[in-house]
């Protein structure tokens, strides 16, 4: 079986299932066989990681140098790690922990705060959800999809989105309710429940 | 906070509001898409570290990459070459296989094959299809050292010798071999190596060693009922057969007539021959008597039986076309044994000859109906006594890597000592017991005679014996005007041994053979008669007469330098000097006073110096 980073980025943006792919395995395998292989992980499970990053620093730079030193670190260490049946998630979730703590140690360390590691406990699944949500963001038509991304994760105000995509403001206000309602919709029907 | 709002809006609204509050930590498309970049860099880099490349130097480097190109379907990655053409690095890759090649530069210890007379490291690649890809190296030109073939370890390979000197082992992987398989498989691999050397040419690891009264009688039962060979037969001075061999059916039988030490003993074989009704037959019609007709057996044989004059019984067999196959072991001449108590005799083997249980039939009671037990390449049969099949304990002649401590398991496993194992005069170190069921087991381990090494023909030359006179080789003969003096002239130079001479009632020398190394020259003397009944002829000339020679001799001697100085102290001429030639001598040419012209040489290898 053969899997192209184009196979798995389609496979990985419309999954439904919130849990680690089934052939997992196989895909870590070919990772320690041959490193180009490692893109397939990452398109699996970048969402993942930069969540639970999020989740515990709430600062988009910080989140996104300690994704990157996530990934590097994976990247070198493919090779030693051992297929126990526990997702390779878990394995990425307790390098960014690491990251996590040693860049907390570096600032304890300049500003004498008591370690704040300890007061963060990993929340798997608020930490798949926000993932699946991040992925679902891919699934929207076109022009809702750009607002959503302009709005949220390039933090731009209404009015700039409006003047860059030539749209009037009350149009960028529509496309980002109906993108916030379909994602609701997404999330509610992959759920199986209705989160009132 | 999200929360705290809560009561003031509907519940659809406060599920976008949290869907929004999530979405605050959305990731930036560009930056997943540039730590992906980022990342695959690196991927080249982990890629770098973990892969050893194959560097190749080659003389004319840019031939070799149009030669991979065409040959080995390589794509060229970069070429670095200078004002000269002289390539300093160079990139190909063949599938995703980066290879490193560069032209050589002596001056800095990068040599190619060319210069270094050959390569020690090979160059293993894996492709996706090892057939098309030889199919297309010998195409373009590579040399094929091993066609393609499927290894034991899992891999289809193939073996390639390039234009450059380099040899490549290509191979496609077909399935995985477990490592510890590879192991056990390569130590059954040199076990059977062993097992095979320890036995003669011809033989299996058991043979039924059958001894009668009147094995001259026996032998020719054996030719008439089953179409036999003789291959080889010993007679006593009385007569009596002191050992015969026998094949059937490609199985050896070995007999010899039963004496004081060799007692007549009964055995059972099973016989597995093409037409068994025809075999069966004929053993009748050779003096045996039936003992069941040709049948079809349940368990997928079509068998008959017979007991031979002698007593021994053939249990004649042909498996039916719907049997599933017997094992390799069973050879066509299969022991077949009655004992009391089998189940013990199987554990004797198993304890004694590090037997194998290959099959085992039992009744509710446990009694072994039927058996197979495999010792080394073969395979004996059993079956609990009963009537009418009571014990008839043979002997068996039993090949195995090592006499002396197989012969210690059989006695610690209950055997008695007939004798302790003792080197024979037919090459075999032999010994020989009797187990507890009355089996008599002749333990033996073939002694390889030892092929010497075919010796350098130069070298031989030098070492031999003097040759006879009626040496094989070609001898010329040589015409001088008198033989005596060449013969002693040769003698001192060439260290010759005469082996002959002729002289004529007037004290005339016509003919001396001489020897030089093992090779014979006559050396004829121009007798008067001689010269005219030759000069009439037209084709008896001395050199000197002829004014040249055109038959040049070369001769290997022990020390060429001694002997050339002797030679030119003898009175000839030096024709070239003493030089070590590329073919592997020290070699001169010298005219001798006769006008004869011998190249005078040495092996470098023997050169005192």
């Amino acid at each position: 079986m053969v899997y192209t980073i184009g196979t798995m980025a389609r496979r990985a943006s419309a999954s439904t299932a919130p849990d680690r792919e089934p052939d997992e395995h196989r895909l870590i395998e070919a990772a320690q066989r041959d490193t180009r292989h490692f893109a397939n992980l990452y398109e699996n499970n970048f969402e993942r990681v930069y969540a639970f990053v999020f989740r515990r620093v709430g600062d988009r730079h910080e989140a996104e140098d300690l994704t990157a030193d996530v990934f590097h670190q994976a990247l070198r260490n493919i090779g030693r790690f051992e297929w126990r049946g526990v997702p390779f998630a878990a394995w990425l979730y307790k390098i960014a922990a690491n990251e996590i703590a040693d860049r907390a140690n570096r600032v304890v360390r300049q500003s004498a705060v008591s370690d704040p590691a300890d007061s963060y406990e990993p929340c798997p699944d608020a930490v798949e959800n926000r993932a699946r949500l991040y992925r679902m963001v891919d699934t929207l038509p076109p022009d809702q999809r750009r607002v959503i991304v302009m709005r949220f994760a390039e933090e731009k105000s209404i009015r700039e989105i409006a003047a860059q995509i030539g749209r009037t403001e009350g149009a960028v206000k529509q496309l980002q309710f109906r993108g916030l309602q379909n994602l609701r919709l997404r999330m509610g029907e992959n759920d199986g429940e209705a989160k009132a | 906070m999200a929360q705290a709002r809560l009561p003031r809006v509907n519940s659809a609204v406060a599920a976008l509001l949290r869907i929004a509050g999530d979405l605050r930590g959305l990731p930036r498309p560009s930056f997943k898409a540039r730590l992906a970049a980022d990342l695959s860099k690196n991927v080249a880099a982990v890629r770098r570290r973990t892969v050893a490349t194959p560097y190749l130097m080659i003389r004319d480097a840019a031939r070799a990459i149009n030669f991979y190109k065409e040959a080995f379907g390589a794509e060229e990655l970069m070429r670095m070459a200078d004002s000269s053409g002289h390539i300093a690095h160079a990139e190909i890759k063949i599938g995703s296989a980066p290879i490193m090649i560069a032209d050589e530069d002596p001056g800095n210890f990068n040599l190619s094959p060319d210069s270094l007379g050959g390569s020690s490291a090979f160059i293993h690649l894996y492709v996706d299809n090892i057939d098309a890809f030889a199919e297309r190296a010998e195409r373009g030109g590579a040399k094929i050292l091993e066609p393609p073939s499927d290894r034991p370890y899992g891999d289809r390979g193939a073996k390639f010798a390039d234009p450059f000197g380099h040899v490549w082992m290509v191979a496609t992987h077909m399935y995985d071999v477990a490592p510890q398989q590879l192991k056990a498989d390569w130590d059954r691999a040199v076990k059977a190596e062993l097992a095979a050397a320890a036995k003669p040419e011809g033989y299996y690891s058991i043979t039924p060693y059958l001894q009668v009264n009147g094995a001259a009688r026996f032998i020719d039962f054996l030719k008439a009922a089953f179409g036999a060979d003789e291959v080889m037969r010993v007679n006593d001075r009385d007569g009596s057969i002191l050992h015969a061999q026998m094949k059937i059916e490609g199985s050896a039988v070995e007999l010899a007539d039963a004496n004081e030490q060799f007692k007549p003993n009964l055995t059972a074989i099973w016989l597995f021959v093409g037409d068994v009704d025809g075999v069966y037959e004929r053993a009748l019609k050779a003096g045996a008597t039936p003992i069941h007709p040709p049948m079809d057996q349940d368990y997928g044989n079509r068998e008959g039986s017979v007991r031979d004059p002698f007593g021994n019984h053939w249990y004649i067999a042909t498996p039916l076309p719907s049997a599933a196959p017997w094992p390799r072991e069973l050879r066509s001449v299969t022991p077949y044994l009655h004992p009391k108590g089998a189940s013990k005799l199987i554990d004797f083997l198993k304890e004694a000859f590090d037997a194998e249980e290959v099959a085992r039939h039992a009744d509710e009671r446990g009694a072994v109906l039927h058996a197979q037990i495999r010792i080394g390449d073969s395979i004996i049969a059993m079956g609990e006594a009963h009537v009418p099949y009571q014990p008839m304990p043979p002997a068996l002649h039993l090949y195995v890597p090592d006499v002396d401590s197989t012969y210690r398991s059989a006695l610690r496993a209950g055997a008695k000592s007939m004798y302790a194992p003792r080197d024979e005069s037919y090459g075999d170190r032999s010994s020989g017991v009797t187990d507890p069921f009355g089996n008599v087991w002749y333990i033996a381990t073939h002694k390889r005679v030892e092929i010497p090494r075919m010796p350098n023909q130069r070298q031989s030359a030098l070492e031999s014996e003097p040759a006879t006179e009626a040496s094989a080789a070609i001898m010329p003969f040589m015409y001088f005007e008198s033989a005596e003096t060449a013969a002693d002239f040769y003698k001192k130079v060439f260290r010759a041994r005469e082996l002959h001479r002729e002289v004529e009632a007037d004290g005339h020398v016509s003919h001396v053979q001489i020897a030089i190394g093992n090779t014979n020259v006559m050396l004829c003397g121009a007798t008067a008669a001689h010269f005219e009944e030759g000069v009439a002829k037209g084709h008896v000339r001395t050199p000197h007469q002829l004014g040249g020679t055109p038959l040049h001799l070369y001769v290997h001697v022990p020390d060429v330098d001694d002997a050339f100085q002797r030679a030119i102290d003898g009175g000839s001429r030096m024709v070239n000097p003493i030089k070590d030639e590329d073919w592997g001598d020290r070699c001169c040419g010298v005219q001798d006073p006769f006008g004869h012209i011998w190249y005078i040489a040495t092996p470098l290898g023997q050169v005192r110096r």
